[in-house]
């Protein structure tokens, strides 16, 4: 069966599970959480806090209101979780093969995981003093702490990962050295140097190139950094590159950059920080020198752009004649974009393309010598970190077929879940976003603390309550169906198509549970619904279970909790059912309660406002009426059972 | 469709009070349509009669199938194992089910579980109605689509009747007059002159009065001689 991805994690170059861990957080559970987000990733910590998350842009909740804030709570999952381990951390069974990688960024270091878990020997080397590629060296500290570094360099090394720093292939040791000693060999050299404009003068000591910059501002080397810094580009690099020129105390920070505003490279929110931060941007014009007095900088002439792209989308700027326009200021620095620092190459055998960097095929990671493969971002170019762990991941699973001779397993059948149809849209109920606190622009722009806060546990459950859970819906066994069309009448998005056998396609259906609730031939199972779990939780319900609370997501425990204190005492020997909507509740399972000897059963209802499923409940009140009907024929009395709506407030009295 | 509905359930529990096993034999057919005796209703029929029975200190065993359909033998081979060490068997179909569950297993007691209602169709949800008397001599072609042998009270074949108010039955105010309705439609279509002719007493021979019925297609019979 095709399995049907929802499209976050079908933007992730990794294939996150983000689905998965937002429903983990949602019940709670922040350990099964971090384990699904490391499950595919071994730089967790670094990503919950960096990555420009492409999932975001796909999540099907941005076509209701906005996406899920998933890196928000990536970061509120790690954090509660806390360091924990893995059972496919520990070291796997030596195979004797050896590999070495060069380069300890995030595509080297993922590939000498994923080699070191599957037996082999890794050794990386390094030619930085530590581990992580930019995110050690580039990345400014206010985006990332590098204790969330550290803490993922820990788990790979950990996994018996060797690192060798302080070691610069192709001058302390070369590649044709390497490939005598090891089996196999990876390339992860990324894009370690900073491009130059070839200005006329560009060579002044006084016009820093990004990286050196960058790499300096975090390790808190000094560096002159005038009064008034001009940043030249466009992109992310540039943004931070200004970002920390503000910190580091200059009076006036401006970028320049060919684009227009909405043209511009860099992620939105990246712009719209720096702006908050004072930094002043000058779009649409391109520098054509730097200007000099007296040996000193005293601006740079820029002219103004008339196109970037050529009408085929192409990067082929265009200027206006005469019109110049002056910037002054004391210090350049030249953000626009990384090249491969391609040193390694010396004396290697490696054959290498017009470009000057390795050769190599983008599809099998192969470079022209056997055994020699490539990944990272010396292979895709520059991009997020995430694309640089997908390529390790790849060059891993290359490898290790390489070794072992057989062939690399071929991708999984998924197919990404499309569009919300327009009347499902409708009905969705419309939720908020949880907003990022961050620290004001005020009280973050003269230091180098991390300037975002992390959301706080209430904010994270509400945030991750907001998952669509796209893809976890109903299915059904249609030798079981009767085509009797309940389902397509009970469902509160129309969702189902009854023509034969029903069907429910992905798009339409929300997983709310309704339909399987009230299917007469129990034809349908819902993904979302974790049928095993129930009945194992009213299984050993006993005579000593007072309450059996059948309560829906949206109402879960701690909101509940939150609701007020009077009733955790009522809570705390409850047998808990947590269902994605009131009205997924089955008649059977009241019953089940109390034949195995339940005191009382709740079923609670959320506040109208943070229901997820509007309409989900209508035939709640039924339901309890014929359960109660039932119950009293037995002779229990009605009044233990009742539905509470959280609106209407608690406690179970 | 057959319409059919579950009986309190103290009654079921009564039919089977002496039992210390039970089979509840469901249906897939009509009355899996009609929300009465498929697989969800079997399983709740089964916990809510061993939640009775525990709760008055005489714990009841139960075994749980569904047929496809109950009204064919073939169906219900699967039942002959289950059957075996039961007190009882709880049929959770019509009438028929009921009948052959009956006649298949001679010596055990079966019971059933529904009211088997009418011939119907669903309204909206949850909501059944009958429309067919199954009186075997179809006259709707006559009467605009409309069947007054079950839709008007009294199986009015030349209607209205005098309790005729308002387009309502003088049963109550929410049973809609059938000859009303038939009249109308006829309106509707420009066939109301054909109300003109007096329909003569029908059939009923044809129906139940006539004694059990059965059907025949002589295409279906084997011809065991030729063979
Ligand atoms: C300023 C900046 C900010 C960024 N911000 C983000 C962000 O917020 N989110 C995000 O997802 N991505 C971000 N990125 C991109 C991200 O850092 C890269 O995608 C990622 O680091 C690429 O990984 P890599 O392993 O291919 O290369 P790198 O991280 O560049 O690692 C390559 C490693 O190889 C080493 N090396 C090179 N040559 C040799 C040699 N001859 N011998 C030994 N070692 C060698 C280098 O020292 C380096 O450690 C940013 C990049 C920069 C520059
Ligand atoms: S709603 Fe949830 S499952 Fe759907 S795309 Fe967004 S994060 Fe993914
Ligand atoms: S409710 Fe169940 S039996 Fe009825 S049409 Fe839907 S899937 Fe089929
Ligand atoms: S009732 Fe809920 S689970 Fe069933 S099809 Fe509709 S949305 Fe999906």
């Amino acid at each position: 069966m095709t399995e049907h991805m929802p499209p976050c994690s079908g933007a992730c170059p990794v294939n996150t599970d983000v689905r998965g861990y937002l429903a983990a957080i949602a019940r709670q559970d922040y350990a099964a959480a971090s384990r699904l987000i490391s499950a595919s990733n071994p730089f967790p910590s670094v990503c919950a806090w960096v990555c420009p998350h492409p999932c975001e842009d796909n999540c099907r909740r941005g076509q209701v209101d906005s996406a899920l804030s998933i890196r928000g709570l990536k970061r509120f999952a790690i954090e509660a979780a806390g360091v924990i381990d893995s059972p496919c951390d520990a070291p796997a069974k030596k195979t004797g093969k050896k590999v070495a990688v060069v380069g300890a960024g995030p595509g080297g270091l993922t590939a000498a995981y994923d080699l070191a878990r599957q037996g082999h020997s890794v050794v990386v080397y390094e030619k930085n003093s530590g581990l992580g590629g930019h995110f050690l060296t580039s990345l400014p500290t206010y985006r990332l702490p590098r204790e969330m570094l550290k803490r993922d360099t820990d788990r790979i090394l950990a996994a018996g990962v060797e690192a060798r720093t302080g070691v610069e292939v192709g001058k302390d040791i070369t590649i044709a050295r390497l490939r005598e000693e090891y089996d196999a060999l990876i390339i992860s050299v990324g894009l370690a140097r900073s491009k130059s404009l070839p200005l006329p003068g560009a060579d002044h000591p006084g016009v820093l190139m990004a990286l050196p910059f960058l790499h300096r501002a975090n390790t808190g080397e000094s560096q002159a950094t005038g009064e008034r810094v001009l940043v030249i580009g466009g992109g992310d690099v540039a943004m931070d590159v200004a970002r920390t020129a503000v910190r580091l105390g200059a009076a006036q920070v401006n970028t320049i950059c060919l684009e227009l505003r909405e043209q511009m490279p860099a992620h939105a929110w990246e712009i719209e920080e720096a702006l908050d931060e004072g930094v002043i941007l000058i779009n649409g014009y391109g520098p054509v020198e730097i200007l000099t007095k007296d040996g000193k900088i005293v601006g740079v002439k820029a002219q103004k752009v008339k196109s970037v792209f050529d009408p085929g989308g192409k990067f082929n700027p265009t200027f206006e004649p005469g019109e110049f326009l002056s910037v002054p200021c004391d210090t350049v620095i030249q953000a626009v974009g990384q090249v491969p620092d391609n040193s390694f190459l010396n004396q290697s055998g490696l054959a290498v393309d017009p470009r000057g960097s390795v050769q190599t095929d983008k599809n099998t990671l192969t470079t022209s010598l056997p055994g020699v493969f490539t990944c990272g971002e010396v292979v895709t170019g520059p991009g997020p970190a995430i694309a640089a762990v997908a390529s390790g991941h790849r060059a891993a699973q290359l490898v290790n077929s390489f070794l072992n001779g057989a062939p690399a397993a071929g991708p999984k059948e998924t197919e990404v879940i499309g569009p919300l149809p327009g009347k499902v849209r409708e009905l969705i109920p419309k939720q908020k976003r949880q907003a990022m606190p961050v620290l004001a622009p005020g009280s973050r722009k003269n230091n180098f603390e991390p300037f975002e806060l992390g959301f706080d546990q209430k904010a994270a459950l509400c945030e991750a309550l907001r998952c669509l859970s796209c893809g976890l819906g109903a299915r059904v066994e249609s030798e079981k169906c009767a085509a009797c069309l309940t389902c397509l009448r009970v469902c509160p998005y129309q969702a189902p198509v009854v023509g034969g056998p029903a069907a429910m396609p992905p798009e339409g259906c929300q997983a709310c549970g309704v339909c399987a609730a009230f299917c007469p031939a129990g034809a349908i199972s819902v993904a979302n619904l974790n049928l095993s779990a129930i009945e194992d939780t009213l299984r050993a319900v006993t005579e000593e279970t007072r309450l059996v609370l059948f309560t829906e997501q949206a109402a879960c425990r701690e909101l509940l909790a939150a609701a007020g204190p009077q009733m955790i005492p009522a809570l705390k020997d409850a047998a808990v059912i947590t269902l994605p909507a009131a009205g997924a509740l089955r008649l059977e399972w009241i019953l089940s309660a109390f034949e195995n000897g339940a005191a009382r059963v709740v079923v609670a209802q959320g506040q109208k406002d943070s229901r997820h499923h509007a309409g989900s409940g209508k035939y709640l009140k039924g339901v309890i009426a014929r359960a109660k009907n039932l119950l009293e024929a037995a002779g229990i009395p009605g009044d233990r059972l009742s539905l509470r709506k959280l609106d209407e407030g608690w406690p179970v009295s | 469709m057959i319409k059919a509905q579950q009986k309190d359930i103290r009654e079921i529990a009564g039919m089977v009070e002496g039992c210390h096993k039970v089979l509840l034999a469901g249906c897939g057919g009509c009355v899996t349509v009609c929300l009465a005796g498929g697989e969800k209703e079997t399983e709740i029929a089964a916990r809510a009669l061993r939640l009775i029975r525990k709760r008055s200190g005489k714990p009841l065993e139960t075994v749980t199938y569904v047929a496809t359909r109950q009204c064919e033998p073939e169906f219900l081979a699967p039942l002959d194992e289950l059957v075996k060490d039961v007190d009882a068997v709880i049929s959770l179909a019509c009438g028929v089910g009921v009948q052959c569950l009956a006649e298949r297993y001679q010596d055990k007691w079966v019971v059933p579980a529904l009211d088997t209602k009418f011939a119907g169709g669903s309204k909206e949800t949850g909501v059944w109605e009958e429309r067919c008397g199954l009186c075997g001599d179809c006259i709707l072609h006559k009467t605009g689509g409309i069947c007054p042998v079950v839709r008007c009270s009294k199986s009015i074949l030349n209607g209205p009747c005098g309790g005729s108010q308002h387009g309502k039955c003088e049963l109550g105010q929410d049973i809609d007059c059938a000859w009303q309705l038939i009249y109308d439609r006829m309106k509707a279509l420009g066939r109301l002159s054909e109300l003109t002719a007096v329909q003569p007493p029908k059939d009923w021979s044809k129906a139940r009065d006539g004694g059990p019925r059965r059907l025949i297609r002589e295409d279906l019979i084997a011809d065991e001689i030729s063979e």
